[in-house]
């Protein structure tokens, strides 16, 4: 258990914790984990909504474990440490999704940190546009997510994990094992993960064409 | 539409539709904006303490045990019984039936045991 003597101090700003990371103090470990914890646990699990608590806990822990050891990296002059913290949660939790809920496959998958410690660009134009669409025609995003969820569940978690795994390459076989196991049958073979999410793919174009809107002719395409 | 990667542009429809607005932010400002709104629950002590050990390598990170696959033994028979029993309770009689294996093992152990010395030899 904790040492109840032991009082982290939450008052300290980012330049604070950063001179006591410095030094090599750990006690900046528990005093990150109380003051952000909760909030990154929290977001974490909302942003990738196929993550269970648990898991979304090991995800804030592996994310410390990561800023811990490579805090001499880190430049309070370039983004607070909360913002560092979810970008490399965020990070961390594309590589567990990627590697199918398996610590040992993600850990395999483990990329540089490079992109969290770098200088944010310019915000994708594509992200963008779709904000505009999402502010001015919500019906539009209703609908699709409502078609979404009349997806199979299992086409609805196979497009999910490809959708997670934000353009990193998802292993269809390990894929496929996770969810035939998750709904009880046996291992779908990759073949199979595929052929269904394209199918699932074109179900979806289909019914959202019923309901109005054409998403081929929106500039999407279901192959 | 920008449609230079098919497959992005509808995983992004598919974030949209399935993560609520305020949790997908793209900037440092939007995340920062985030994390000060959710806050959260402050950790319990147990919660605090399983997580610094995950942090520092002291638990392994995964499902907790109890999720783990039971070890199957195969039930003891009479003798592992009274031979367990024996270390249990050092200096009680031993039923005749495992005193008499224990004299045969010490036997076997002890003939096995010179043998080797010759054969070194």
């Amino acid at each position: 258990m904790i040492n109840p003597d032991k009082q982290f101090d939450l008052s300290k700003d980012d330049d604070e914790f950063a001179l006591h990371m410095w030094e090599g103090d750990e006690s900046v470990k528990g005093e990150v984990l109380i003051r952000y914890g909760p909030a990154l646990e929290k977001s974490i699990a909302r942003r990738f909504p196929r993550l269970h608590s648990g898991e979304a806990e090991d995800v804030v822990c592996e994310a410390i474990r990561r800023f811990w050891e490579s805090r001499d990296r880190y430049d309070p002059s370039i983004r607070p440490i909360r913002v560092l913290l979810y970008r490399i949660c965020w990070q961390v939790a594309t590589e567990y999704v990627t590697g199918h809920f398996s610590w040992q496959k993600a850990r395999k998958l483990e990329r540089s940190l490079d992109a969290a410690y770098s200088v944010a660009g310019p915000d994708d134009a594509e992200e963008l546009e779709l904000d505009a669409i999402e502010n001015q025609n919500p019906a539009f995003i209703k609908t699709f997510g409502e078609t979404f969820g009349r997806l199979d569940p299992i086409d609805r978690e196979i497009w999910q994990a490809f959708a997670d795994a934000d353009g990193y390459p998802v292993d269809a076989t390990q894929l496929g094992i996770e969810l035939g196991i998750k709904y009880g049958g046996t291992p779908i073979p990759g073949g199979t993960i595929r052929q269904r999410k394209r199918r699932a793919k074109q179900w979806l174009f289909a019914e959202m064409k019923n309901r109005g809107y054409d998403l081929k002719e929106l500039g999407y395409s279901d192959a | 539409m920008p449609n230079q990667n098919p497959e992005r542009d509808i995983n992004k429809l598919v974030q949209r539709a399935l993560v609520p607005k305020g949790f997908r932010p793209r900037t440092d400002e939007q995340i920062a904006q985030m994390m000060d709104t959710i806050g959260g629950l402050p950790l319990d002590s147990e919660k605090l303490d399983r997580m610094l050990k995950k942090i520092n390598g002291e638990i392994p990170l995964g499902p907790p045990v109890s999720r783990a696959i039971p070890y199957n033994e195969p039930p003891c028979t009479e003798v592992e019984q009274g031979l367990a029993a024996l270390h249990r309770s050092r200096g009680s009689s031993l039923s005749p039936e495992i005193q008499r294996k224990i004299e045969e093992a010490e036997k076997r152990a002890a003939k096995e045991c010179s043998e080797d010395q010759i054969d070194a030899q």
